[in-house]
């Protein structure tokens, strides 16, 4: 079996004058902590399993923590800048390769099966959330039109797949 | 065209995965006190509502602040004292119309603290006039088969001041709006000096009245309206301006917006 797992720490945070009332706040791109872990092992000459994990701390995003109305309009009262982390990102991937033996020992070519699943416990990591007023999956208003929630896009579940190679 | 672009990109990312409701669970920010206000240059436009910003989870519409103190004070000195004539709503207690080129100040004093805002009357140009012609571009909100019109605006733009401008489009004596979010302001560095035939965002059809009023801006007013716009349509920061808090122009810390502008309006009845 071999591999490797590694951790990072890091914080970056910007002050600009104009922005967030010239106060200072966590980048965009802050991830405090980051783990990544893989392993692969070698059963057999025909078949080897590989994995990897990943993890890091929710994307710092800008969100609602209250509302107002201002002529039509229902408006979103916002935190200060970044002030907000999404849940945090993980995955785990896990693959099996195959090397088969050629049936023919002078055969020139070698075949190769790779099967992999992505994102093996499917977890809906958050790409982003935004809001708007509460409605059901139609786009039907629900209640009076006051109230509002939140929605989260998240993008790959599980993803399985299969891929065939070979070398000649 | 700016909305148009972040929900392509949006709905593309939706298409890849999937999007739920979940529930935030954020400390709600303590209360701040939201002003609309209102003054132009027409003797009944003139009105301040006071309400205070509600948890991000509640119904109903925010609390309306009713034992507000409400002035507005010219530049020349002129008073003008607002009343209270239904919860939260102000208007002037002798009616008055604004002046273009004054400067008027709106104060409104809640619990103690007395929020102020200044801002101009500048003037706006005159319509020269309005007309129609068939609906020429895709409206997803469009679902009947009747032939849809656009109401078309004619007028001149004064090329020596920076102008900016606020429109409302009435059909049939009712407000319109092409999506329910929309405020419709320009600046006329988006403009040519003589506007022929600008197309409105909303459609009518025959025998509609509509009335379209151009309002004029301060430059303040174009930065809270357009930061309003901004937040109304964000999509949390992905492919757009991290949502903030529109920049009103009041102190101590009031939400909303202090509006002075002179008013020019015109109607045109589409005939077949």
């Amino acid at each position: 079996m071999t591999g490797f797992v590694s951790y990072t720490l890091s914080k970056v945070t910007r002050t600009i004058p104009g922005v967030n009332q010239g106060l200072p706040f966590i980048a965009n791109y802050d991830r405090r902590h980051a783990v990544n872990i893989a392993a692969i092992y070698e059963l057999n000459p025909q078949w080897t399993f590989g994995t990897t994990f990943t993890y890091s701390t929710g994307r710092p995003i800008t969100l609602p923590n209250g509302r107002y109305r201002y002529d039509i309009y229902n408006v979103d009262y916002v935190t200060s800048r970044n002030g907000y982390l999404l849940p945090d990102f993980h995955r785990l991937d896990l693959s099996a390769t195959l090397n088969p033996k050629p049936k023919h020992a002078d055969r020139k070519w070698q075949g190769q099966w790779v099967f992999s699943i992505y994102n093996v416990y499917n977890r809906k990591n958050p790409f982003t959330i935004y809001t708007r007023t509460k409605q059901d999956e139609d786009g039907n208003i629900i209640g009076n039109g006051t109230e509002k929630e939140a929605r989260l896009i998240y993008l790959f579940p599980i993803l399985p797949s299969v891929t065939y190679n070979f070398k000649f | 065209m700016k909305r148009l672009r972040y929900s392509l990109l949006i709905f593309m990312f939706i298409l890849l995965g999937c999007e739920e409701t979940i529930i935030l669970d954020i400390d709600q920010a303590p209360t701040r006190v939201v002003i609309e206000a209102v003054l132009t240059n027409r003797l009944k436009d003139q009105y301040v509502r006071v309400s205070r910003t509600a948890d991000f989870y509640s119904t109903g519409t925010p609390e309306k602040v009713s034992n507000a103190r409400v002035k507005v004070t010219s530049n020349d000195g002129e008073e003008f004292e607002y009343a209270q004539i239904s919860a939260g709503l102000y208007i002037p207690k002798i009616p008055f119309e604004g002046e273009i080129g004054k400067t008027y100040t709106l104060s409104v004093t809640v619990d103690n603290i007395v929020y102020t805002s200044t801002d101009e009357l500048l003037r706006v140009a005159p319509i020269d006039s309005l007309g129609y012609r068939p609906f020429q571009g895709f409206d997803p909100n469009q679902d009947t088969e009747e032939d849809v019109y656009e109401l078309l605006l004619y007028f001149k733009e004064p090329r020596e001041t920076k102008d900016y401008y606020l429109f409302k489009f009435y059909r049939n004596d009712s407000l319109v709006y092409n999506t329910p979010n929309d405020i419709y302001v320009t600046s006329d560095e988006a403009l040519a000096e003589s506007i022929n035939g600008f197309p409105s965002p909303v459609t009518y059809s025959l025998s509609d009245t509509a009335r379209l009023e151009m309002f004029s801006l301060s430059r303040y007013g174009y930065i809270y309206y357009t930061d309003l716009t901004n937040l109304l349509f964000s999509d949390g920061g992905l492919f757009g301006p991290v949502p903030a808090n529109p920049r009103s122009n009041f102190n101590n810390g009031a939400l909303g917006f202090f509006q002075v502008s002179a008013v020019t309006t015109s109607t045109y009845i589409l005939k077949e």
